[in-house]
């Protein structure tokens, strides 16, 4: 039940008072709470509110007001700690929410306990129809069997190759520039310049794809020993024409990628 | 052969529930005289203290030991029984029973703790799936519980689970809370 109170600067329910209070609509130090209390204990008294919860309840919202009044009568409090002790009841409200819907759920599932192991008393058939009736599966593949296996075995039916097995990139939309024609490119302007940079082998570059070619190209190269690179300083690789002698047998590496 | 003969033998190898509307259409007869029959069935398998009994669990018919003949049936086999779920486990279970569909998020911030392998032990035990992807960031896993779910705890649908209202703590669980959070 509501617990109305009469003052100066309010009239209505108790816990609205209070929380007005909280909310700063209403000056605490303009609310007498002697006057409240004096109230409620002639109604007491008259025999009207007797019960518990009731009395419990007012004692509270008294005991909130008290101390929300003299929190605010002492000097040395900010205004804004009401603020904070607000936000301090909301996050025990919401903890206190959790707290219940935990315990509802820690109960509930000592029911379901108790229900599943009433139900696994209760045994039941765990294979299924005969498959003599039932018809059965088609037999599973052997694990070993692939799929090159199988094109194997339809090769030999019908008298041709399989198809070496092919990794499908056609959903990637590549326009990649050739390393070979990086390779050939740098070899023409290594012979014509002897030395040059890394850098100015690039400088004709558009895209980072490209300088990505150009670079697998010199290390192709390099690795070739048709040219020769040393990294000078951090920002530059300076690229320059092998002596003859280091790449004679360029035919038996065969042909460049 | 008679339908009641042939309700039998049905239920009899039945490897999951069967459905009322499964046995009138194998059968061949109305829905109303399936029931008829089930219910023939069923009090015959009571009346004669038989050893199996009729049950309806997940939504089908589908027969069953009778609990008295479980230490006989101990002692024949050979396979040891399922161990039990952890009480978190439980928990995790109680959870997604009352607020399916849920993401593993949700589950373990209701819970306050991580329950991620909760939820892994109730898949690989078949008691939950995902059932669904959320279309926000991450694409979060919806778990939902199973017919198996149902079946284990003897319950026909989701409906016959205890209502959680029941399970609420009472008043003075309340009180103690209020005042250990207080201050």
């Amino acid at each position: 039940m509501t617990l109305e109170v009469r003052t100066e600067v309010f009239s209505g329910p108790l816990d609205l008072l209070v929380q007005l209070i909280h909310r700063q609509f209403v000056d605490v130090t303009k609310v007498e709470i002697s006057g409240i209390v004096g109230d409620f204990l002639e109604r007491r008294e008259s025999g009207l509110e007797q019960e518990m919860n009731t009395m419990s309840t007012f004692l509270m919202l008294i005991a909130m007001l008290m101390h929300l009044k003299a929190r605010f009568l002492l000097p040395d409090e900010e205004p804004a700690d009401l603020e904070e002790e607000l936000a301090l009841l909301d996050e025990r409200d919401r903890i206190l929410a959790r707290l219940l819907t935990l315990l509802t759920f820690q109960d509930v599932a000592t029911v379901l306990r108790h229900r599943m192991d009433e139900s696994a008393r209760y045994l039941k058939r765990a294979v299924g129809i005969d498959q003599e009736v039932g018809g059965s599966p088609p037999p599973a593949l052997p694990s070993d069997v692939t799929p090159r296996t199988l094109a194997e075995l339809a090769a030999d039916l019908t008298g041709t190759e399989p198809p070496e097995p092919e990794i499908d990139i056609d959903h990637l939309d590549l326009d990649l520039p050739s390393v070979v024609d990086a390779m050939d490119d740098i070899r023409a302007r290594i012979s014509a310049q002897v030395e040059s940079t890394f850098e100015r082998l690039v400088a004709h570059c558009t895209s980072r794809v490209e300088v990505a070619a150009y670079f697998l190209a010199v290390l192709e190269l390099a690795r070739w020993g048709i040219v020769s690179v040393a990294q000078v300083r951090p920002s530059e690789i300076a690229v320059r024409r092998a002596p003859v002698s280091e790449h004679p047998s360029m035919n038996g590496l065969g042909e460049p990628l | 052969m008679n339908r009641q003969a042939a309700l039998e033998a049905l239920l009899f190898v039945a490897e999951a529930p069967i459905q009322e509307r499964d046995l009138a259409r194998v059968l061949e007869i109305p829905p109303e005289s399936v029931n008829t029959h089930l219910a023939e069935f069923a009090r015959g398998l009571q009346h004669e203290d038989r050893g199996i009994v009729l049950r309806f669990v997940a939504g089908g018919w589908r027969l069953f030991t009778k609990p008295e003949a479980l230490p006989y049936l101990e002692r024949l086999s050979t396979t040891d029984s399922v161990t039990r779920l952890s009480n978190a486990a439980l928990e995790v279970l109680a959870v997604v029973a009352y607020r399916q569909p849920v993401t593993r998020g949700q589950v373990s911030e209701l819970r306050g703790v991580d329950s991620a392998s909760a939820i892994r032990t109730l898949v690989r035990r078949g008691l939950i799936e995902v059932t669904d992807r959320l279309s926000i960031p991450g694409n979060p896993a919806v778990y939902s519980t199973t017919d198996l779910f149902l079946e284990s705890l003897g319950i026909g649908d989701l409906t016959e689970l205890p209502p959680l209202a029941e399970h609420m703590p009472d008043g003075d669980v309340l009180e103690s809370l209020d005042h250990s959070t207080a201050g």
